[in-house]
């Protein structure tokens, strides 16, 4: 593959722009408490009906956090949901992604999942999954799940015996353990760190302070970083990403072409998504909100620990 | 002028009895032209704006043509192998007739709650049954409160499911349509010029002997979808529904009661003629008028290209009781003079009959085709034209009557005399007796009967159910209500929403505002009693929220996943819900034709409050389809009804102002007509039978009967005050002795004859006979009692003057 050296070199320099630029900006914003307010949707999170029936309240389906610069806020001054006070810098970064993918990253993924036969690309993905499961537990273990914890240092064990690698997973198939992504994000969330601010990262795109910070630090503390040495790290490394973004690259594209203002979109897509996942914790059972949604609207709560699957993520070039 | 032509009739007889054959004979031809047209847009104002919305809107969301067959296992579960493999090859079986598309149903629906996650990549033909042969629980599972398909495919209680049976539109039809719906969508903002009238005739031309077809292909698919469920209804009980079938099923009610009841009617009349005449003459010569009268008419009708609607179409029932009480009229009078003049010949007779009788029935026949014309002005289409009809049908049966019957008997010989069984006589004495003694208690008793009538039309409403059409212990009816209760309701309603111009967003598919403005409004419409199934884009956002575990969507993600999604799936999806090109939402529901005391009305001015209490504003929604339509129809008649009243009672009084010379008897003689009318309408509401499309013409009947009557006995009173040394008392007494009997007569026959109808299986059927029936009695009744006491009252002998007292009725 002739791309992947410029890709390498891409990568390394964009991570060490990143991390520069987290160091720089988490030094003044990143501890910040999220103020209540910030968090409420502006819809509500509960729609109250006045009918004949008398006055009900049902959960939406479908929700919206107001975003700067909308037609919402031109028309009434609701309050905002969310701000993007690093705009000037995201816009640049953003432009410079678009270019990178649409030059570089669509064609070299586009052809990539031509080439590489769904099955590989199936092993492919269980081995950079498996390779993370310590990173799993850990983060489960900070926030307090001991059990699934446990789980995925069983599938890690599992996977990276039986499964070869990692690079089949009978854990899932043969064990009935379900894979249960939990990064440094979903701690920081669960200790009520707020989410700073929307941020591009360069190749790796929407993000924000808190996520950010938790994707360049897992980057670190990856166990392929103790099994195997610079450059063949970063090489592993940047192949992983590229290989999640592969799939997607269609979608960003379609999704690209259909709107006039992208960085608007994709910015609004992630902020919102973020809200919402912040705003309706999928585990939490305990939580008021979800309390109320059952009765008539006929929705249970997920059956299954199967952990969220942020169907945003299909949109992120991540 | 009558006694030259009651001559030249007796003259002709011959020559008019050829004639009258040739006319029979041109008649049967052309009335094979005749058309029933029981579609609902005949009962619209032409150009209805509420029709052509729905036109519109059903062209925009395309909803398909389809029948459901309920499937309802006797000893096993729903969700097991045996259902499955019963269902497979029902749906297989039916799947090859050539009009069918598809056949959804459990088994091949695309189970999307089971993706795991929202993914863009949606294959949904891999998420079926079919598929993956998913077990009975996990199916069981799949379809416990689903979002899309609990009440459309599977019941709340889980013990039937639906296939629903989608049919293949008919292209060149559609094409018609939507080519003459593009004309007539002017109306909804404008006029249209009489060239688009022009251009959309034509086009109804074209698509009418489609139309026709199509009508026999439904027919042919439903008998075939019958025969090929019978082999599974020894595990299972298996139910046809849907609108189409229940319009099916009351075509084919309506023939077979046609056939029964017209023949059990025919018989009863015969049989009655019989047993008060005694002569088979008087029962063949009635029976030949009536005939010959509905088939002119039926002839002429082909001729003129009128149609019968649902409303008219009662039209052949009111001729037979009209003609019917001309001809005995005439028989009654020919008996009597029969009776008094045992030498004269039979031409003198008939002679003198047609002389007495020539006035009289004549006059009967303008005034009640007058009543009829006034119909004219109501200004509904097919009131209008059931207008037309009567007149027609007067015309034809007062000219067959006047002509046929002189002429018949000019061919006979006198024979025998006859007089009138000593029952009628008894009863005829009782009644004048009754009458001449007791003025006051009458007009008292009328009085009280009157203020009854008015509270009693106070309560009147109009109700529309298809359902309650059928008696409640058919089988048509179980089956039809099974589905209407469990699958979702019968008669289809939708809402319209247009999306206001600041909650559309240039990069969204749809803003979260719009999907909770329409969530609120579908959470009211779930909790009316009537709303069956309903479907919106709000349903697949709630299987949306369903698979990504009870977490809402963001307005983005809605947008990326509708981007994402290959079009012809959206289409196939939304495509019913969601026009993005006209901004406009669709909310489909169908109303439960079965919920107990339902008052459409009010439900309809609920559910316009509730949607004002939900802030949406009344220009940015519309409520279409036929629950609407048979409410806006049934609800315009209705109101007419008062208006159309007014004015055929206006008609009538001048009508008979014309006739009888005199103020005071042209009031008098339409009080009873008025009193008929509104006691029978009375009655109605005191019974809590409300009006429907089929009952709402029985006022005009009632009055068509009284008016009758109330002719002949005035007629004949006034002529018998014209004689010597005869006072007010006196002329009733020898009125009775003549019309009386006639009255008693046509009255017996036309009660009881009706009256069988109340054995049908066809509630209208049944209420129509019974009304009918009672209108008959209360018309013999007034004119019988109240008529002479007023005329006793007020009409004196001109010879000796008249008190000029005030009279009021």
């Amino acid at each position: 593959m002739p791309i992947t050296p410029i890709l390498n070199k891409i990568f390394v320099s964009s991570i060490f722009c990143a991390t520069l630029f987290l160091s720089a900006c988490s030094s003044n914003t990143t501890p910040q408490p999220i103020p209540k307010a910030e968090t409420t949707n502006s819809v509500g999170s509960e729609l109250v009906v006045k009918s004949s029936h008398g006055t009900q309240t049902i959960e939406p389906t479908v929700i919206s956090y107001v975003a700067p610069n909308s037609e919402q806020t031109t028309k009434n001054d609701t309050q905002l949901a969310f701000d993007d006070p690093l705009e000037f810098i995201n816009r640049p970064i953003f432009a410079f992604n678009d270019k990178l993918f649409e030059y570089i990253l669509i064609p070299a993924a586009n052809g990539y999942t031509k080439v590489v036969p769904d099955p590989v690309r199936t092993s492919v993905g269980h081995f950079f999954g498996n390779i993370r499961e310590p990173l799993n537990a850990l983060n489960q273990l900070f926030q307090g799940d001991i059990a699934d914890s446990g789980k995925s240092v069983g599938r890690f064990l599992i996977n990276s015996t039986i499964g070869l690698l990692g690079f089949f997973d009978p854990a899932t198939a043969w064990f009935e353990i379900n894979e249960n992504v939990s990064t440094i994000n979903d701690t920081l969330v669960n200790y009520d760190v707020g989410y700073g601010s929307y941020l591009v990262l360069p190749i790796l795109g929407q993000s924000d302070l808190r996520n950010g910070f938790s994707t360049i630090t897992e980057s670190i503390f990856n166990p392929i970083q103790y099994a195997t040495e610079n450059p063949q790290t970063l090489y592993i490394q940047s192949y992983g990403g590229f290989h999640a973004f592969a799939p997607q690259a269609p979608t960003y594209e379609k999704l690209r072409s259909e709107t006039d203002d992208p960085y608007v979109f994709f910015r609004n897509l992630y902020m919102q998504s973020m809200l919402r996942d912040q705003q309706f914790p999928v585990e939490d059972t305990g939580n008021k909100l979800e309390q109320q949604d059952t009765k008539k609207v006929g929705l249970q709560q997920g059956e299954n620990e199967h952990n969220v699957d942020d169907d945003a993520s299909a949109s992120q070039p991540e | 002028m009558t006694a030259s032509i009651a001559n030249f009739i007796i003259r002709y007889a011959k020559l008019i009895l050829a004639l009258f054959v040739i006319a029979g004979g041109l008649a049967a031809w052309s009335a094979q032209q005749f058309k029933i047209d029981a579609s609902a847009d005949t009962l619209l104002i032409k150009n209805n704006k509420m029709f052509v919305q729905t036109q519109v809107m059903n062209e925009r969301f395309s909803p398909q043509e389809f029948i459901l067959v309920a499937y309802k296992p006797k000893d096993h579960p729903v969700f097991s192998q045996q259902s499955f493999n019963d269902i497979q090859q029902i749906s297989s079986e039916i799947k090859t007739l050539p009009r069918v598309s598809e056949v959804t149903n459990i088994l091949n629906v695309p189970l999307l709650s089971l993706s795991g996650e929202l993914d863009p990549d949606l294959k949904p033909d891999q998420l079926t049954w079919q598929a993956n042969r998913y077990s009975a629980d996990k199916m069981r599972e799949v379809f416990t409160d689903h979002p899309l398909f609990t009440d459309l495919l599977v019941n709340k209680d889980q013990t039937a499911t639906a296939m629903q049976i989608v049919f293949k539109p008919n292209t060149e039809l559609r094409d018609i349509q939507s080519k003459i719906i593009a004309i007539q969508q002017k109306v909804l903002d404008g006029q249209l010029s009489e060239q688009d009238e022009q251009t959309i005739d034509k086009l109804k031309k074209q698509a009418e002997p489609i139309e026709e077809q199509l009508k026999k292909v439904r027919q042919q698919e439903i008998k075939q979808i019958y025969q090929i469920i019978e082999p599974f209804k020894d595990d299972a009980d298996l139910f046809l529904g849907g609108a189409y079938v229940l319009g099916q099923q009351m075509i084919d009610i309506i023939q077979s009661d046609l056939l029964v009841f017209g023949s059990a009617i025919g018989l009863a009349i015969c049989l009655i003629l019989f047993v008060l005449f005694r002569k088979i003459r008087w029962v063949v010569l009635p029976l030949l008028c009536c005939g010959l009268s509905v088939l002119l008419t039926v002839g002429l009708f082909g001729l003129l290209d009128f149609r019968a609607t649902v409303i008219s179409s009662n039209f052949i029932a009111l001729q037979l009781i009209l003609t019917l009480a001309v001809v005995v009229h005439l028989i009654v009078e020919f008996r009597q003079l029969e009776e008094q003049d045992k030498e004269a010949s039979q031409q003198s007779l008939l002679h003198q009959t047609f002389i007495n009788k020539f006035k009289p029935c004549l006059y009967a026949g303008i005034t009640t085709s007058v009543g009829f014309a006034s119909l004219l002005f109501s200004g509904i289409q097919p009131v209008v034209s059931f207008g037309w009809m009567m007149i027609v049908a007067m015309g034809v049966s007062i000219s067959v009557s006047l002509l046929l019957f002189p002429a018949v008997l000019a061919s006979f010989k006198r024979k025998g005399d006859s007089h009138e069984s000593r029952v009628s006589q008894y009863v005829v004495s009782a009644i004048s007796h009754f009458t001449l003694t007791n003025p006051t208690l009458i007009v008292l008793v009328t009085l009280v009967v009157s203020g009854g009538a008015i509270f009693g039309i106070m309560k009147l409403n109009v109700e529309n159910s298809f359902l309650n059409y059928f008696k409640e212990s058919t089988q048509v009816r179980t089956e039809l209500e099974f589905i209407d209760r469990e699958f979702g309701g019968s008669t289809p309603l939708d809402l319209i929403y247009t999306i206001p111009e600041n909650e559309r967003r240039d990069d969204l598919v749809l803003s979260a505002k719009t999907v909770q403005t329409l969530q609120k409004i579908q959470h009211v419409m779930r909790q009316y009693e009537a709303t069956g199934n309903i479907t919106s884009v709000v349903n697949f956002t709630e299987l949306a929220k369903k698979i990504n575990k009870g977490k809402p969507l963001t307005e983005y993600e809605l947008t990326v996943i509708y981007t994402l999604l290959d079009k012809s799936l959206t289409e196939q999806l939304l495509g019913a819900y969601f026009d993005p090109e006209n901004n406009q939402l669709r909310i489909s529901t169908r109303i439960q034709d079965s919920t107990v005391n339902f008052n459409r009305a009010e439900f309809l001015k609920t559910f316009r409050n509730d949607l004002q209490m939900l802030d949406i504003a009344p220009d940015s929604y519309s409520l279409t389809n036929l629950f609407v339509l048979y409410q806006d129809i049934l609800q315009r008649l209705f109101s007419s009804q008062i208006m159309t009243l007014g004015l055929v009672f206006g008609a009538l009084t001048l009508v008979l102002l014309v006739i009888f010379r005199s103020i005071k008897v042209a009031i008098i003689a339409v009080i009873p007509n008025i009193l008929t009318t509104l006691v029978i309408l009375g009655i109605m509401g005191w019974l809590g039978i409300a009006l429907d499309l089929m009952t709402i013409t029985i006022s005009a009947i009632a009055m068509g009967i009284a008016v009758d009557d109330t002719i002949h006995f005035v007629h004949r009173y006034l002529e018998e005050l014209n004689k010597e040394n005869t006072d007010g008392s006196k002329a009733i007494k020898s009125t009775f002795k003549s019309v009386g009997y006639a009255l008693i007569y046509t009255t017996t026959i036309i009660a009881v004859g009706f009256s069988l109808l109340s054995f049908s299986d066809f509630v209208p059927s049944i209420l129509f006979g019974l009304l009918t029936c009672l209108a008959m009695v209360l018309a013999f009744v007034t004119d019988t009692t109240l008529l002479p006491v007023l005329l006793r009252k007020f009409v004196h002998p001109k010879s000796q003057k008249m008190s000029p007292v005030s009279e009021k009725g």
